[in-house]
C-alpha cells in the first residue's frame, strides 16, 4: 500500500471518527451483526427461537437469568431478539442483494439513453412504484398473498428497486455528457464497457451509503409488516410479530413488547448513523 | 402550463398504479367471490357472483369496467362492511385527514423553530441535543412510538385515553365536515372539542415525531448551507442584523428543500396511518385499509390504494406550486423550458 | 496621502479543517490612506479574499485571527464590540464580492435587498427614512451604476438580471453602506471581458466622485495599472512588495513580483512569457522562513531561517525581502 493511500485511509478514519454518532452507529452494527450471526451460540437459551414451551417459565419479569423477561409460552425474550435480528437483518441483505444490481443497471440504462423512448418507459414505471407511499403498497401486496416471510421479502422487494433506478439514472444522465464518456465512445468502447467500467464506478459511493441506510429502512418496513401480521408468522421470532404478540399482554407483561420494540428501533438507529457517517466520508450529495 | 402537464403526468401514473394492484388482484389465488360469500355459500350463488363481477372475462375487459366504473366513484362494494366501497370512503376520510391536518400544523411549525435554531447555532448543546433527538425520531418505527406513547401516557400515568375519539359520556357533535373537533368548533361545543382533542393527541404524535425528526434536520441542513453562500457574508457585510438574517435572508432559501418533502411527509402521514388508527381503533381511512387488506377485501385494497395514490400526487403538486411561487429561480426555468 | 484610514500589522489567520490548522494569513502589513485608491495583486488562493473579510469581521467560523492588529481610523477592529462593527459595516466600510450572481440572494428582489440596505445604513447614522423615502435612494442608488429603467429593475429578481447588471446591483448596494472604503474584491472577474472593463471605469469613476477610498483586488494586472495610486503584491499569505504603481511596474524589486511580471504575455512582443517553476506553499506545513524561498532564483541561507521584514527602498516603495536592506 503505498504512502498517500495510508494517508489517505488514516484520514478517512480521522474524520469518520471524529463524529462519535457515526462510531456509535458502526459499533451498534457491528454488534447487531454479531449477535445475528452467531445466535445459535451465544443466546443464553437457544431452543427459544422455535416451537418451544415452557409454561412453568412463562410470563416472568425480567431476571437475571432471563434478561428480557420470557413471553406466554415461556420462550426467552433475550434469545428470541438475538434470533430475531437474525431474520431481519437476513431479510434486508436478500432484498437489497436482489434490488440493488437490478435497479441501478435499469437505471443505468434508462439514465444514459435519456430522453429516448426507453428512458421514458423506464421511468414511468418507476413512478408507478413511487407513486404511493412504500409501507401502503407493501400493505396492499402483502395483503393479497398469503402471510409469509418469502412473500413480505418479494412485495419490498418490488416497490424497492426504484430507488436505485433513481439514483443510478440520475447519475448516469448526468454524466453521459461528461467528455470521457464521450471519449470512450468515440473510441468504440461497447455500451456495457461504458456503463459497468465508466460511469458505474462514479455510482458506487452513493449505492454504497444508500444500502447502508436502506438496512435500516427495510428491517423497518419489514417489522412494521410482520407487526400488522402480513410478514413472517410464527414462530419465526421477526421483531415485528414479538412486538405485536406482545401488546395483547399489554401493560402488566410490558417486557414481552417493549424489549423487541427496543431491539427495533436500536438495529435501524444503528444502521442510519452508520449511513450518515458513510455519507459525511465519501461526500455523497446524491442522497 | 406547469400544472396541466404535472397534472397529466399524474393521471398516468395513477392509471399505470391501478392496472398494476388490478391486476395482481385477479392473478393471485383465490376466488373473490368465493370470499365475498363464504365458504359456506353454495356453488350456485358463487357463480352468480362471478357473472354479475364480471369475474369471467378476459383480464384487460374486467379493468376496463372498473376503470369505468371507479371514474363514476363506483368502487364496488365492500366484503367487510357490505356497503359501497365509496360510501365507507367518504365516511371515515375526513377522520384521517383531521389528523394528517393536526399533525401537519404542529409538525411545520415545531419543524421551523427547532431547525432555524439548530442551524443558526450548529454545534452548540441545542443543535447536538436536536440532532441525538432527531436521529432516534427517524429510526424508531413509527408503531414503536405509538406502543410507547400508548404504554406511558395511557397505561402507566393514565393521563391519555387509549382508544377511540371521543369519551362515552359525551354527545358527539352533528357530522358536518367529517373532522369531529372542526364539527364540534363550528357547533360552538367547547367540551366536545376539548375531550376530543386529548384522544386526538397521543395518534397525532405518533405521526408527527418522525415527521419533525426529519423536517427540522432538512431545515438545518438548509441553513448551513446556506450560511456558507456568499449571499449570506454580503448581506453581514452590509451591516444587516442577525434577527433579520435568521428569520428572513437565511430562512426563505433555506425553506424550500424542507417543503419539498413536506408533500411527501403528508402523504407518509396518510400511510402511517393504516398502522396508528390500528393500534388507536381511531375510525378513520387507514383504519378501514387496514381491515381491507387483512381480509383480503379486494375492492377495497384497489379503492384504497389508488385514492392514496391520489392524494400523493395532489398534495405533491400542491407543493410543487408553493416552492414555485417561493423561489423565483424554478419560474424561469419553467418558462425558458 | 493624508491621516491613514486603515493599517493593518502583523495579521495571521489561521483555518481550522478537523485537527489540521492552515497557516493561511502570515504577518501580513497594510496600509490606506483618506480617499487613496489601492490596488492588491496575487495569485488565487493568497490569502487576499480573506485579509478583506476580516477587516469586514466576515470571516468564516473556523478561521481564526491568531496575531495583529485591523485599525480603522485608529480603532483595533478586531477588539471591536459587534454594536460597534455593525456601524462601521453599515456606513464607513463596504464589500464588493468576486460573483455577483453568488452575492445576491436569489429569493427575494433587488428592491427588498437594496431597500433594506438602505434602512440599516441610514439607522446607523440616525436617520430614519419613510418607506417611499427609501425607494427614492433605492432608485438613485441604481442610476448611479448606470443602469437603465431602475424601477423596474428593483421589481426583478437577480436572476432576471444579467451578470453585468447584478454587479452594478453589488456596487450600488456596497456604495449605500460604505463612506469610507470600499474593498472591490476582483469585481468583473467572472463576466465578459468588455463588461469587466465598463465595471471598471465605472468603479474608478465614482471613487473619485465621492472621493472615498479604494481597495482594489485583482489578478489581472492591467486592471489595476490604470486605476489605483499604490499596489500591493501579496503572496501566499503576506505582502511582499509596495509601491506606486508606475514604480512598481518599471521597477519591481521583489523576485516574486519579477517572476510574476514575466509570467505575463506582452502585446509588444519580447519573448515568450515565463512560467514560475514549483507552486505555492502548503500551509498546513509552511516554509520557516521567507515562504518564497523554495522558488526564489535569488534564494540565500538566511531565507529559509527568518521572515523578512518591509524594507523601504525609496519613497513609498518597500520590499520584504533579505535582498534589499533598509535605505531610510
Amino acid at each position: 500500500m503505498t504512502e498517500e493511500r495510508k494517508r489517505n485511509l488514516k484520514r478517512s478514519w480521522l474524520k469518520f471518527g471524529s463524529n462519535p454518532l457515526s462510531v456509535l452507529g458502526l459499533v451498534s452494527v457491528l454488534l447487531v451483526v454479531f449477535l445475528a450471526v452467531f445466535s445459535p451460540w451465544v443466546a443464553p437459551h437457544p431452543e427459544s427461537w422455535a416451537k418451544w414451551v415452557d409454561f412453568k417459565n412463562a410470563l416472568l419479569a425480567p431476571s437475571w437469568d432471563h434478561p428480557f423477561g420470557t413471553d406466554v409460552f415461556g420462550r426467552d425474550i433475550l434469545s428470541r431478539v438475538f434470533f430475531g435480528f437474525r431474520y431481519d437483518l437476513l431479510m434486508a441483505v436478500s432484498i437489497l442483494v436482489l434490488v440493488v444490481p437490478l435497479g441501478t443497471v435499469i437505471g443505468l440504462i434508462a439514465g444514459y439513453y435519456r430522453g429516448s423512448l426507453l428512458d421514458t418507459v423506464i421511468m414511468r414505471i418507476t413512478d408507478i412504484f413511487l407513486a404511493i407511499p412504500s409501507i401502503v403498497l407493501a400493505l396492499a401486496i402483502c395483503a393479497m398473498l398469503e402471510p409469509t416471510l418469502f412473500n413480505s421479502m418479494m412485495a419490498v422487494s418490488v416497490l424497492w428497486w426504484p430507488w436505485y433506478t433513481r439514483l443510478a439514472y440520475g447519475i448516469a444522465s448526468s454524466l453521459k455528457n461528461e467528455y470521457f464518456v464521450q471519449a470512450a465512445e468515440l473510441t468504440g468502447a461497447s455500451t456495457p464497457h461504458i456503463l459497468f467500467r465508466e460511469i458505474l464506478p462514479n455510482c458506487i459511493s452513493p449505492i454504497f451509503t444508500k444500502m447502508t441506510l436502506d438496512v435500516g429502512w427495510v428491517i423497518l418496513i419489514g417489522s412494521t409488516l410482520s407487526f400488522v401480521g402480513l410478514g413472517a408468522q410464527e414462530p419465526i421470532p421477526a421483531l415485528g410479530t414479538m412486538v405485536a404478540a406482545g401488546t395483547k399482554y399489554m401493560p402488566d407483561y410490558w417486557w414481552m413488547t417493549i424489549f423487541p420494540a427496543i431491539a427495533i428501533a436500536f438495529t435501524i438507529l444503528g444502521f442510519n448513523l452508520l449511513g450518515d457517517g458513510l455519507r459525511d466520508l465519501l461526500a455523497v450529495e446524491e442522497i | 402550463m406547469y400544472i396541466g402537464r404535472r397534472l397529466v403526468l399524474s393521471v398516468f401514473v395513477l392509471l399505470g398504479l391501478s392496472i398494476f394492484i388490478f391486476t395482481l388482484s385477479r392473478v393471485i389465488p383465490g376466488d373473490p367471490a368465493r370470499l365475498s360469500l363464504g365458504p359456506m355459500a353454495p356453488q350456485w350463488a358463487v357463480d352468480q357472483l362471478r357473472e354479475r363481477l364480471h369475474l369471467n372475462e378476459p383480464l384487460p375487459v374486467q379493468y376496463v369496467i372498473w376503470l369505468t366504473n371507479a371514474i363514476h366513484g363506483d368502487f364496488g362494494e365492500s366484503i367487510v362492511t357490505k356497503r359501497p366501497v365509496i360510501l365507507d370512503v367518504i365516511t371515515f376520510f375526513p377522520a384521517s385527514l383531521e389528523l394528517v391536518l393536526l399533525s401537519t400544523i404542529v409538525s411545520t411549525v415545531l419543524a421551523i423553530v427547532i431547525g432555524a435554531i439548530s442551524g443558526r447555532r450548529a454545534n452548540s448543546w441545542f443543535d447536538n441535543a436536536f440532532r441525538l433527538f432527531s436521529y432516534i425520531g427517524i429510526a424508531v418505527p413509527t408503531f414503536v412510538w405509538a406502543i410507547m406513547a400508548l404504554f406511558l401516557f395511557g397505561y402507566v400515568w393514565k393521563i391519555l385515553p387509549t382508544m377511540g375519539q371521543l369519551s362515552t359520556n359525551i354527545a358527539p357533535p352533528p357530522t358536518i365536515t367529517g373532522m369531529m373537533g372542526l364539527d364540534a368548533l363550528l357547533t360552538g361545543n367547547i367540551t366536545a372539542f376539548l375531550d376530543h382533542f386529548r384522544y386526538m393527541l397521543m395518534p397525532a404524535f405518533a405521526m408527527s415525531i418522525g415527521r419533525i425528526a426529519q423536517e427540522a434536520r432538512i431545515l438545518r441542513s438548509g441553513f448551513i448551507e446556506n450560511l456558507k453562500k456568499d449571499y449570506i457574508t454580503a448581506e453581514v457585510s452590509y451591516g444587516i442584523p442577525e434577527r433579520s438574517i435568521t428569520f428572513k435572508y437565511l430562512m426563505k432559501p433555506s425553506l424550500i428543500p424542507m417543503i419539498s418533502i413536506l408533500g411527501m411527509d403528508i402523504a407518509a402521514s396518510m400511510g402511517g396511518s393504516f398502522i396508528i388508527e390500528t393500534i388507536f381503533n381511531w375510525p378513520g381511512f387507514g383504519r378501514y385499509g387496514m381491515w381491507a387488506m387483512l381480509n383480503k377485501d379486494l375492492n377495497a385494497i384497489i379503492a384504497v390504494v389508488v385514492i392514496i395514490g391520489a392524494f400523493f400526487a395532489i398534495s405533491n403538486i400542491v407543493v410543487d406550486l408553493i416552492i414555485a411561487s417561493v423561489d423565483p429561480r424554478i419560474r424561469m426555468m419553467e418558462r425558458g423550458a | 496621502m493624508s491621516e491613514e484610514l486603515l493599517k493593518i500589522e502583523g495579521l495571521s489567520i489561521n483555518y481550522k479543517v478537523y485537527e489540521d490548522f492552515f497557516k493561511v494569513v502570515h504577518n501580513a502589513s497594510f496600509r490606506v490612506g483618506q480617499g487613496e485608491k489601492i490596488g492588491l495583486i496575487g495569485e488565487s488562493g493568497c490569502g487576499k479574499t480573506t485579509t478583506m473579510r476580516a477587516i469586514m469581521r466576515a470571516l468564516a467560523d473556523n478561521a481564526l485571527i491568531t496575531q495583529g492588529q485591523i485599525l480603522f481610523q485608529g480603532k483595533d477592529i478586531i477588539k471591536m464590540s459587534p454594536d460597534e462593527i455593525q456601524k462601521i459595516r453599515r456606513k464607513s466600510i463596504s464589500m464588493i464580492f468576486q460573483d455577483p450572481t453568488a452575492a445576491l440572494n436569489p429569493v427575494f428582489k433587488i428592491g427588498e435587498q437594496l431597500t433594506d440596505i438602505i434602512r440599516y445604513s441610514s439607522q446607523a447614522a440616525g436617520k430614519h427614512l419613510t418607506k417611499e423615502e427609501m425607494k427614492e435612494q433605492a432608485v438613485e442608488a441604481l442610476k448611479n451604476v448606470a443602469l437603465p429603467d431602475p424601477e423596474r429593475i428593483l421589481q426583478n429578481y437577480p436572476i432576471q438580471l444579467s451578470g453585468g447588471m447584478r454587479q452594478r446591483v453589488c456596487i450600488a448596494a456596497a456604495l449605500i453602506s460604505s463612506g469610507d472604503l470600499l474593498i472591490a474584491d476582483e469585481p468583473g472577474t467572472s463576466l465578459d471581458v468588455t463588461i469587466e472593463d465598463q465595471i471598471l471605469r465605472l468603479l474608478a469613476g465614482l471613487v473619485e466622485k465621492r472621493r472615498t477610498s479604494i481597495i482594489l483586488i485583482s489578478h489581472a494586472l492591467g486592471a489595476v495599472k490604470g486605476m489605483v495610486d499604490r499596489v500591493y503584491v501579496m503572496y501566499a499569505g503576506s505582502m511582499v512588495e509596495v509601491a506606486k504603481t508606475d514604480d512598481l511596474f518599471s521597477e519591481p524589486l521583489h523576485p516574486y513580483t519579477v517572476d510574476l511580471f514575466k509570467t505575463v504575455p506582452k502585446i509588444t512582443g519580447g519573448g515568450v512569457p515565463e512560467p514560475i517553476p514549483g507552486h505555492i506553499p502548503d500551509y498546513l506545513n509552511p516554509p520557516m522562513g521567507c515562504r518564497y524561498y523554495p522558488r526564489c532564483k535569488h534564494a540565500m541561507p538566511i531565507c529559509d531561517k527568518e521572515v523578512p521584514t518591509f524594507r523601504h527602498q525609496g519613497k513609498d516603495h518597500e520590499v520584504a525581502c533579505f535582498l534589499f536592506e533598509d535605505v531610510n
